[in-house]
């Protein structure tokens, strides 16, 4: 768990609050992650009574 | 977390207890969802009560597989805890109660109850709770987040000989040291502790035995620098910008591969900027860019790395084909970025132009991607202008 105080201006033009994560093909996620569909996986989650994992993110 | 987390397949195992989703922040169709998560930071990952939506658990910031996992643990305990069915025989019933109780709170932003309530699991928990860990590192944050950074000062020193070995240990020292940096000068202890906590950092940066996510230990290098430059202390904020920047290139160099060593782009751009050598950012980029031609991370990187060499066309150049590529408020950024350039050639009417042309973008974003403090930022930078 890290990086969530204010960066200096600097470090907020450059760097993400995070390492970035690329938005490019790279290894194989393992876990089977449903893509920018709350409803769907709500739906899913409801209909086979397991809790929703949601991991928010974004390209920089 | 994905280009080195969550392609661990050690992960695949708990695949069936849960339904996994992931959102990007950054598009439009995300925004409402974005707002209602009241999302502090990235990444930060939820696990929901499907049945009533709210928010069990949340953690915010990278973590390590082992962390991962036992965040899946906690997460799948709390909702089973409000469904009613909690393990009382257990010793630690009564503070996994108060931690459920707090988490909810977390979840739901309410960081002076949630770190009142994490407290109270503190003060319950048994001498050797598993969950002792995150729960410290959850107030940490709860209780920067509701401005208490004394309280956050002495639980991070508070906490250290527990920690100091596992994988907490990069985020206690950095909050705790965080906070202290921020601590009125009207506390007596503001520099012996600011003295301390440092040394925890330089600590865990020494000790490579401890198992922590790389983005913790550079964060940590982050916090130390800052703790340098509130100090005035040219000399010592340069020697850590060096090992930082040192760290940064030896992890992108054990990359396995073009996305694991990019996750290193952007703190390498900070740290190259920082030590006064920006140009060693450009062959990285060049090739970020070769390697991932739709990603307009490695353009935008350009860009800023060329504003700091004030290699303004070339800049401009690298910010055509960033902004060709990009979506969503990150947008915003790269046009500040922008008119600097336009501001570096001395043009300053298209300088202000993109910066009157941001602030109407802005202006017109949906809630969860509008931010306020972001339109204030470019309107005070377009009056400065004037």
């Amino acid at each position: 768990m890290k990086r969530l105080r204010p960066a200096p201006l600097l470090l907020a033009l450059a760097a993400s609050a995070a390492l970035a994560t690329s938005p490019a093909p790279g290894p194989k996620l393992v876990l089977p992650f449903i893509a920018d569909d709350y409803t769907r996986a709500l739906a899913e989650a409801r209909a086979r009574k397991l809790p929703l994992f949601i991991e928010s993110w974004a390209p920089w | 977390m994905r280009a080195y987390v969550f392609t661990d397949r050690s992960l695949a195992r708990h695949a069936g207890r849960f339904v996994w989703l992931e959102i990007d922040t950054e598009k439009r169709k995300n925004a409402a969802l974005k707002q209602r998560l009241g999302i502090p930071a990235l990444p930060t990952f939820f696990i929901l009560d499907p049945k009533d939506e709210h928010v069990a658990l949340r953690w915010t910031g990278g973590a390590t597989v082992s962390q991962l996992e036992k965040i899946l643990d906690d997460g799948s305990a709390a909702v089973a805890a409000s469904s009613g069915t909690p393990d009382e025989s257990s010793p630690s019933a009564d503070a996994d109660r108060a931690l459920f109780s707090a988490d909810r709170l977390y979840g739901a932003g309410k960081y002076a109850e949630a770190a009142a309530g994490y407290q109270e699991a503190l003060a319950a928990a048994p001498g050797e709770w598993p969950r002792y860990g995150r729960v410290v590192e959850s107030l940490l944050f709860a209780l920067g987040e509701s401005d208490q950074q004394e309280a956050c000062v002495r639980l991070a020193r508070e906490a250290w000989p527990r920690l100091a070995k596992t994988p907490s240990a990069a985020s206690v020292a950095s909050y705790g040291l965080d906070a202290a940096v921020q601590l009125p000068d009207s506390v007596r202890e503001r520099s012996a502790w600011n003295a301390e906590l440092e040394q925890h950092a330089r600590e865990v940066l020494a000790d490579g035995s401890i198992p922590l996510a790389a983005d913790d230990r550079s964060g940590l290098y982050i916090s130390l620098l800052d703790s340098r430059k509130a100090a005035k202390d040219e000399a010592g904020a340069r020697k850590v910008a060096e090992a930082w920047s040192a760290f940064l290139d030896g992890e992108a160099a054990k990359a396995r591969n073009p996305s694991e060593r990019t996750v290193f782009d952007s703190h390498r751009v900070s740290a190259y900027i920082e030590i006064g050598a920006p140009e060693r950012a450009i062959p990285m980029l060049e090739q970020s860019e070769r390697d991932f031609p739709d990603d307009y991370n490695p353009p935008a990187r350009l860009a800023i790395a060329y504003r700091a060499m004030k290699r303004w066309k070339d800049g401009l150049a690298a910010s055509d084909r960033a902004l060709a590529r990009v979506y969503g408020p990150r947008e915003l950024g790269m046009m500040q970025v922008r008119a600097d350039l336009y501001a570096g050639l001395a043009d300053t009417a298209q300088a202000r132009k993109t910066l009157e042309d941001a602030i109407a973008m802005a202006d017109s974003m949906p809630p969860g991607h509008r931010s306020e403090s972001t339109i204030a930022t470019l309107k005070k930078k377009l009056e400065a202008m004037r």
